[in-house]
């Protein structure tokens, strides 16, 4: 069997278990995120067909290089990009004009200075020039799911613990029927059918 | 004498088990994360399970099944080389990448530390390992690590030693020791991208100083954590690895479990990972805030240290009984149950992460491919065919447990060991696979079940 030739003699083999011990036992650092604290206009909002701005996102920490956040219309294309103010903590979208009817959403990224990273949308749509009961009826955005979902510190530090369930993700809750009730009794008779099928089988003298 | 002796042990058993069945009757009515409305209450569920349990060990002691464990020959062959190859530089590629995302500092939700640690490895190829094959054998970086560095050593002209001999006495207890490090960092130290960093960092470091101290293989099946885990859920599975070289065996799946070799590492190992998926379950409920509240890391430790010391004290409280490989054969089944019925959604919903990663491989705030804002969903998993798979996962897994537990304790029963004093001894096996049953399936259910609103 070939080995690798590391520098290892066995009297240094417990200063090399030593030296990987105290790097394992090393504090765990903890990690700052610059989370979005509000938004305006706020997600899911509907702003009037005259809105031209600013748009601005305010974040719990101060913003490192790299943050930033896009202006994106229903067609995906970029309309504006915001300007960061890192010290402010602030995302500013600075508009020249008003924004066409429609949908739109703020996709922004923002950096910790410890170099954390979050990300998140927020959705808002812009009513129709001449809105009535009817057209501003549907204009009415539905949230995104990132939007409801914004990363969050608690959401990123979960990754290191298995939920028990899909709980966290799977938000609705669905409600039982007869064939709900049914079904994970079927599966466990078959379970258990298959079972002893299998082990009479087994049993069973050649 | 022994039936005196199982008397106390089965009251024993069954006392802590009726009292761990107590909590949950008193607090069923508490739910952390209500998904799913059922028309039936838990309990239902609970005794269902348990009493199907019981029935499967009833039914194999009574009818004293028996069998015989798998050919230990037979034809064997390599897995095709693009497959071993490509699962070599996928491993490496996993390990790269971490590395790079470390080095580079932050963290995002499109972390690969955690997603190839704890998602893909610790959950996926866990169960890839328990129900196909020894898959661990070629994605292993350390190996891989450890075989570019001989070679590329050999290429310069500078020539290796004899390992040293191992010590038998350690056994396989460095990898089970190690094991349980790595379930400390997940439960309790809930460890992020930066300390995952560190850990690896270290432990390749560590695990490539001991196979070169003892030789690669001979670190390898006793001292990697993760081998020593992965392999000992391939006696499950449907391919048994037959040699170092990767040569692979079809078999029927679970008849490994009837297979020779169990040590007490070994037990102690499968114990610890039972333990700690139904502690990661447990700790998740109301009763377990309503008891201990958010505890610190200090106090989580003690608390994981004394449930994962009251499993394995289970554990090797029945091999008194019925010996130490039905225990392990009792026991590895239920294993993959657990890992099924408590992370199998995790890897479905969590393993999207990988859509974020590529985008924004280094965490810097690219968004390469377009899918940097992608947001993972569990909506297409209907919370109902959830609870069912959790369901069958647990019962099945002990079902198969009870069959392999019974069959090697026959086997392996002393000679003229009347059938009486046989099905007494197994009562104790049987009784900690009915109380595993309804605690770990009462976890779980407090998760995602509700009964509907009167």
């Amino acid at each position: 069997m070939s080995s690798i030739v590391l520098i290892v003699r066995r009297h240094r083999f417990a200063r090399v278990v030593a030296a990987v011990l105290l790097v394992l036992l090393l504090p765990i650092s903890a990690s700052a995120h610059s989370e979005l604290k509000s938004s305006d206009p706020v997600d899911g909002a509907s702003v009037p067909s005259s809105f031209s701005g600013p748009i601005v996102l305010t974040f719990s920490e101060a913003l490192a290089d790299g943050s930033k956040a896009d202006l994106v219309g229903a067609d995906g294309s970029t309309v504006a990009s915001a300007t960061v103010d890192a010290t402010a903590a602030t995302m500013t979208f600075t508009l020249t004009a008003a924004l066409a009817p429609g949908a739109y959403q703020v996709k922004w990224t923002s950096i910790a200075g410890d170099g954390d990273l979050l990300r998140g949308i927020v959705s808002f749509s812009v009513a129709a020039a001449t809105p009535s009961p009817t057209a501003e009826a549907s204009t009415t955005p539905e949230p995104s799911t990132a939007a409801t979902n914004p990363p969050s510190a608690a959401a990123t530090d979960e990754v290191a613990t298995p939920p028990a369930s899909p709980a966290a993700s799977t938000e609705t809750s669905s409600s039982g029927n007869g064939s709900d009730v049914i079904l994970p009794i079927v599966i466990v008779l078959i379970v258990a059918a298959a079972g002893a099928f299998y082990l009479v089988r087994r049993n069973r003298p050649a | 004498m022994i039936a005196d002796r199982l008397r106390r042990l089965a009251a024993g058993l069954a006392g802590a088990f009726g009292l761990a069945l107590i909590l949950p009757a008193a607090a069923a009515a508490h739910t952390l994360n209500a998904t799913y409305e059922s028309r039936l209450p838990l309990a239902v569920y609970l005794v269902g399970a348990a009493t199907t349990v019981a029935l499967s060990f009833a039914f194999v002691i009574v009818r004293d099944v028996r069998a015989a464990a798998p050919p230990a020959t037979g034809a064997s062959h390599l897995p095709p080389a693009p497959i071993r190859h490509g699962l070599r530089v996928v491993g490496l590629i996993g390990w790269a990448w971490i590395v790079a995302q470390g080095i580079a500092g932050g963290s995002s939700d499109g972390s690969v530390a955690t997603l190839f640690l704890w998602v893909y490895s610790w959950v996926g190829v866990a169960i890839v390992s328990a129900v196909v094959g020894p898959i661990w054998q070629f994605l292993d970086p350390f190996s891989t690590l450890h075989d570019l560095g001989a070679a590329l050593f050999r290429h310069v002209g500078l020539a290796g030693w004899e390992p040293a001999n191992y010590p038998e006495r350690l056994g396989r207890w460095p990898a089970t020791i190690a094991f349980a490090v790595f379930v400390w960092l997940e439960l309790v130290a809930l460890a992020g991208p930066s300390t995952l960093f560190v850990v690896l960092v270290g432990y390749t470091a560590f695990t490539l100083a001991m196979m070169a101290q003892f030789g690669r293989d001979t670190w390898r099946s006793h001292g990697e954590a993760f081998t020593a885990w992965f392999r000992l859920l391939g006696r499950l599975a449907m391919f048994t690895l037959v040699d170092e070289t990767g040569r692979v065996r079809r078999r029927s799946f679970g008849s490994g479990i009837l297979e020779p070799g169990w040590i007490r590492a070994d037990v102690t190992l499968v114990a610890f990972g039972v333990g700690s998926i139904l502690f990661d379950g447990l700790s998740q409920t109301q009763v377990f805030f309503d008891l201990f509240g958010a505890p610190g890391m200090l106090m989580k430790t003690v608390l994981l240290a004394g449930f994962l010391g009251i499993i394995v004290l289970a554990a090797f409280a029945v091999t008194r009984t019925v010996g130490l490989a039905a225990t392990g054969a009792g026991l590895l089944p239920i294993a993959l149950g657990y890992l099924l019925a408590h992370y199998l959604t995790y890897l479905l919903i969590d393993g999207q992460r990988i859509v974020i990663a590529i985008s924004d491989p280094l965490q810097k705030g690219w968004n390469l491919f377009g899918t940097a804002f992608y947001v993972p969903t569990g909506a297409w998993l209907p919370s109902g065919l959830v609870w069912t798979l959790q369901l069958a996962a647990v019962v099945g897994g002990h079902m198969l447990g009870a069959w392999g537990g019974h069959v090697v304790a026959a086997e392996s029963a002393a000679p003229g060991l009347g059938t009486r004093s046989m099905r007494l001894l197994q009562l104790p096996l049987a009784v900690v696979m009915v109380g595993l049953t309804t605690l770990t399936l009462w976890s779980l259910g407090q998760a995602i079940l509700v009964n509907p609103a009167s």
